[in-house]
C-alpha cells in the first residue's frame, strides 16, 4: 500500500505536471489529493477522451500529462488512444483503476473488469499493476516506457492499493 | 460560401504565430491545401477532439492564440468540450464551427445542427463571445476581431454551404506532424 500523498508526490517527482481525467472511486483520494494541490493543475473532463485530448494539447505545449479514469472509460477512449495518442505517438500516462477485478463487483463492471487488460494489450499500450509495494519502480517503469516508445503507458490501480 | 473558402478567409488573416488545431476529414485535407505550416496540427482521426487539444494547448499557452477549426459533426460528437472550455475560459482560445448541417466527409449524411443553436450553446456554456455568421463579409470581419481580441474564448460558428473541391489528403507521417509542431512551439516560447 502506498498513501495517496506519497503517490501524489512520486508522480510529480518524476515529472508530471499537467492532470485530468473523470473520477472513480478507486481513486477519489488521489484526484481531491490533486485538484487541491496549489503546484498543479487537474481539469476535470467531461469524458475520458475529452481528457484525452486535452492531455494532448498538454502534452503538445510541452508538459508531462496524466489522465486518471475508471476502466469503464476506457471503452470511452478507445478511438483516442488508436487514432491521436498511439498513431501521433503521444507519452501520456494512464492511471485507470481496475473496478471489476476478480469478478467482485457491481454487474456493470465484470465484462470491462474481465476484458481490460486484453484490450490494452491488444491496441498496444504497455500496461502495469500497481502492486501492493514499490509504486515508485512502477512510475519510474512507466515513464522509461514513455521516454524509450514515445507510447503511452498505463498504470492498473486495484481498490485498496493507493490510501 | 463553402468550406473551402470559409478556409481561405480565416488564414489569411493569422500572422503566423497562431497554433492552428484542424478537425479530422476534409477540414484537415483543405487547410493542408490552403495554407500548409509547421504550426497546424492536422487530426486524421479522433473525431470530436480538435477543441480539447486546442484547450490543453490554450491553457498551457496563455501567451499564445490557439485557432480551433472544428465541424459540425465534430463538436456534436463532443459538446462536452463546450463546457469545459466555457469554465475555464481560456482567453487566447478561437473556436470556429464550419457548419453544413452534414458529415460531408462520409458523403453528406445531415447532423442536427439545422435546429440547435450552438452558438448560444457556446454562450451558455461560458464562452465571452460567440456569434454566427453565414457571408463571407461577415466572417471576415468576425475572424479579425476574433484574432485581436484579449477577452476569450470566443466561438464564431460559420454557415456555409455543401460543395467539394478535390485536395489531396495531409501527406505528412501524424508523427511528423507532431514533432514539427512541438517544435515550432519550443522554438517560439
Amino acid at each position: 500500500m502506498v498513501t495517496t500523498k506519497d503517490f501524489c508526490t512520486m508522480l510529480k517527482e518524476q515529472g508530471f505536471d499537467f492532470f485530468t481525467g473523470v473520477p472513480c472511486s478507486i481513486l477519489k483520494g488521489v484526484i481531491n489529493y490533486l485538484s487541491e494541490d496549489p503546484d498543479v493543475p487537474y481539469i476535470p473532463a467531461t469524458r475520458e477522451d475529452e481528457a484525452i485530448g486535452i492531455a494532448t494539447g498538454a502534452y503538445l505545449s510541452g508538459k508531462k500529462p496524466v489522465v486518471l479514469m475508471q476502466n469503464s472509460g476506457l471503452g470511452n477512449s478507445i478511438s483516442a488512444l488508436t487514432s491521436l495518442v498511439l498513431l501521433y505517438e503521444i507519452p501520456i500516462l494512464l492511471l485507470i483503476s481496475w473496478r471489476g477485478y476478480q469478478g467482485n463487483d457491481a454487474p456493470e463492471h465484470l465484462i470491462m473488469g474481465k476484458s481490460m487488460l486484453k484490450l490494452l494489450e491488444e491496441i498496444g499500450v504497455p500496461t502495469q499493476i500497481l502492486p501492493n509495494e514499490d509504486a515508485e519502480i512502477t512510475i519510474s517503469d512507466a515513464v522509461t516506457i514513455m521516454a524509450e516508445t514515445n507510447k503511452p503507458a498505463a498504470i492498473i490501480v486495484r481498490r485498496g492499493v493507493i490510501e | 460560401m463553402k468550406r473551402y473558402e470559409a478556409i481561405e478567409v480565416i488564414t489569411r488573416e493569422l500572422n503566423g504565430n497562431e497554433l492552428v488545431i484542424s478537425a479530422n476529414g476534409k477540414i484537415s485535407r483543405e487547410l493542408f491545401t490552403i495554407k500548409e505550416s509547421p504550426l497546424n496540427f492536422y487530426m486524421l482521426g479522433a473525431m470530436g477532439l480538435a477543441s480539447s487539444i486546442g484547450f490543453g494547448l490554450a491553457y498551457n499557452l496563455p501567451n499564445r492564440k490557439i485557432v480551433v477549426i472544428d465541424g459540425d459533426g465534430n463538436i456534436l460528437m463532443n459538446l462536452g468540450s463546450l463546457a469545459t472550455i466555457g469554465h475555464f475560459a481560456p482567453k487566447n482560445l478561437v473556436h470556429f464551427v464550419l457548419d453544413n448541417e452534414m458529415h460531408a466527409s462520409t458523403g453528406g449524411q445531415p447532423t442536427v445542427s439545422n435546429t440547435v443553436r450552438l452558438e448560444e450553446v457556446a454562450r451558455a456554456a461560458g464562452y465571452r463571445t460567440a456569434k454566427k455568421v453565414s457571408s463571407r463579409d461577415d466572417l471576415h470581419a468576425a475572424v479579425k476581431e476574433v484574432l485581436n481580441t484579449t477577452e476569450g474564448p470566443s466561438f464564431v460558428l460559420v454557415k456555409i454551404e455543401k460543395g467539394e473541391k478535390e485536395v489531396p489528403r495531409v501527406s505528412h507521417e501524424p508523427t511528423h506532424i507532431k514533432s514539427r509542431f512541438k517544435e515550432a512551439i519550443a522554438n517560439r516560447e
